[in-house]
């Protein structure tokens, strides 16, 4: 086996340059942008090494961070109203059975297929047609409205692998149809819930388009904001931004990882 | 499954009349209204099919549909032919430790903003940016290029954007292929390319194909990558849209955009599943 390993590794080795200038490729902009966040000066070309756009990004910088309290705001409120209907919705799909299913599963898929601008456009103008202001509200709308077909998706995948005979024998065991539901099917699903919760974070946070259309003034989200820094011109503090969100990711995504490990152990 | 359920109405509501009511409310009534106005005449509200005649009539307006539909097309193909070697190096020739950390090594810049990466391209390609100064420093170049703003930055800009979501299915589909086929092609004296058309490509086509779908969705959909990368003349059909309803208000005109950029992407989706006999429920997961 090792030995055939080998002969296929010396004669593919075009896979092998294909994989490293495609992980080089896939680096470079990221490393250029963190590299020059140490920069002293603000053009493109290295001076010294420097913290200065870090202080200007913590000190200096009221506007980006009201954006990104907007954000956390937006991200928070929109994914866990997602995250009760879609699981709401998913558990009903299994445990209902009526005519009409399978249109309820394929609308709220849609959100997930339909191009990002329409579904920004078509908010636009339905916000408009009903009068509602263009701001926070609207944005944490539209969020949960993205977010819902994904925690529908995972908590339904979740229900697909699981094992109903339990379900009977929670049943042979005196449980009635809310205990059941409570005791255990919830438990079961909850790894599920949690992982459509960070997606639906994350997909919030980093969501630009739809934002654009359904934003007011003054209701920017962070994306919204770098944005219209960098659209014409070089903004270091961006730069310390994005080293700051790095970091900020692998910490997140490393304890949610093992919290989730614990879940699933402990249920 | 589920035997002998009592059909409880109030339960039946508390699980679905939330997500029937907010799904019917801003998915299905916001695009409905989104159909009407295309079909009508700005403030007389009108029957009119003038919004989708002037798409025909305006050759701006059907070259930017043609040329966003083409370029997509190309970016697909691209990011398929790169994701093909990277997947096989990475499920078929290194240990499976190492695959599993290569893997990790291509979803981390996945985990920053697209508007982030695009950053870095664009201070990387700008006249002032980084490639100029140093290929001026070198004496490679005279006086600094404009590298940024022109098409073929703009694809290889959504290459990169996009490259994931090809890479995963076929790794994935590249998994479940027996190394002993490649193995005993390789033996039996089958050159390169005869084990990449016959065995490999082959048996990667529905990961090829899924991917295929998504990749093309999120290509003729995006908006940043065009408008951060391409020129003046690389105009996307989305920034067409957008130009239509932010810009020149014209609402009727940019509903009647977005349903044929929904009917391009419908039609070419569709297209792919039936010609591989899958369904899209299957292709999203």
């Amino acid at each position: 086996m090792s030995h055939h390993r080998n002969t296929l590794k010396t004669s593919f080795s075009f896979s092998y340059t294909m994989l490293s200038l495609v992980i080089v490729f896939l680096f470079i902009p990221l490393f250029v942008v963190v590299f020059f966040s140490f920069n002293s000066v603000k053009g493109m070309q290295w001076e010294s090494a420097s913290l200065i756009w870090y202080k200007t990004l913590i000190y200096e910088s009221p506007s980006l961070w009201a954006a990104f309290r907007n954000s956390l705001l937006i991200a928070f409120t929109s994914s866990i109203s997602a995250t009760i209907l879609g699981s709401l919705a998913a558990i009903g799909i299994k445990w209902y059975r009526f005519k009409g299913r399978s249109y309820i599963t394929t609308v709220s898929y849609l959100p997930m297929v339909l191009p990002e601008v329409i579904i920004g456009i078509s908010m636009l103008i339905f916000f408009s047609a009903v009068k509602i202001r263009l701001g926070l509200f609207t944005i944490f709308v539209a969020h949960t409205t993205f977010n819902l077909p994904f925690v529908f998706m995972m908590v339904s995948a979740r229900l697909d692998e699981f094992d109903y005979s339990t379900l009977e024998a929670a049943r042979d065991l005196g449980a009635n149809e809310r205990q059941t539901l409570l005791k255990v099917i919830v438990p079961s699903i909850i790894p599920a819930i949690l992982s459509g919760f960070l997606m639906c974070i994350t997909m919030s946070l980093e969501d630009f388009v739809i934002t654009f259309f359904v934003s007011g003034p003054g209701s920017g989200t962070l994306p919204l904001y770098v944005y219209s820094m960098i659209r014409y011109g070089v903004s270091p503090v961006i730069n310390a931004l994005t080293f700051v969100m790095i970091l900020g990711t692998m910490l997140i995504a490393f304890f949610f990882r093992k919290f989730l490990k614990t879940v699933a152990a402990s249920s | 499954m589920m035997k002998n359920r009592r059909h409880i109405k109030w339960g039946f509501l508390f699980f679905f009349l939330p997500v029937v009511l907010w799904l019917f409310l801003l998915i299905v009534l916001p695009h409905l209204e989104l159909l009407r106005l295309s079909f009508t005449k700005a403030n007389t509200g009108k029957f009119t099919l003038d919004n989708y005649l002037a798409f025909f009539n305006e050759p701006i307006y059907w070259l930017t549909f043609v040329r966003t539909a083409g370029y997509s097309i190309i970016v697909t193909f691209i990011v398929m032919v790169i994701s093909l070697p990277v997947s096989f190096y990475i499920s078929k020739i290194v240990k499976e430790r190492i695959s599993g950390a290569l893997m990790i090594l291509i979803l981390v810049p996945f985990w920053v903003s697209e508007l982030i990466r695009v950053y870095g391209w664009m201070i990387l390609l700008r006249e002032s940016g980084i490639l100029n100064h140093f290929f001026v420093s070198i004496g490679l170049f005279k006086e600094p290029v404009e590298m940024l703003y022109n098409d073929i930055t703009m694809i290889m800009g959504l290459v990169y954007t996009s490259m994931l979501f090809m890479v995963v299915p076929v790794i994935g589909v590249m998994d479940d292929l027996d190394n002993s086929l490649i193995e005993a092609a390789y033996d039996l004296g089958a050159s390169k390319t005869a084990i990449w058309r016959t065995i490999i490509i082959p048996h990667c086509a529905s990961g090829l194909v899924n991917g295929g779908i998504i990749v093309f969705m999120l290509v003729l959909g995006s908006y940043l990558t065009p408008n951060l990368m391409g020129g003046k003349n690389s105009l996307w059909f989305t920034e067409q849209i957008y130009n239509q309803i932010i810009l020149y208000f014209n609402w009727n005109q940019g509903a009647a955009f977005g349903f044929l950029l929904l009917a391009l992407s419908s039609l070419i989706i569709w297209v792919l599943l039936k010609l591989t006999k899958q369904n899209l429920k299957e292709v999203v997961k």
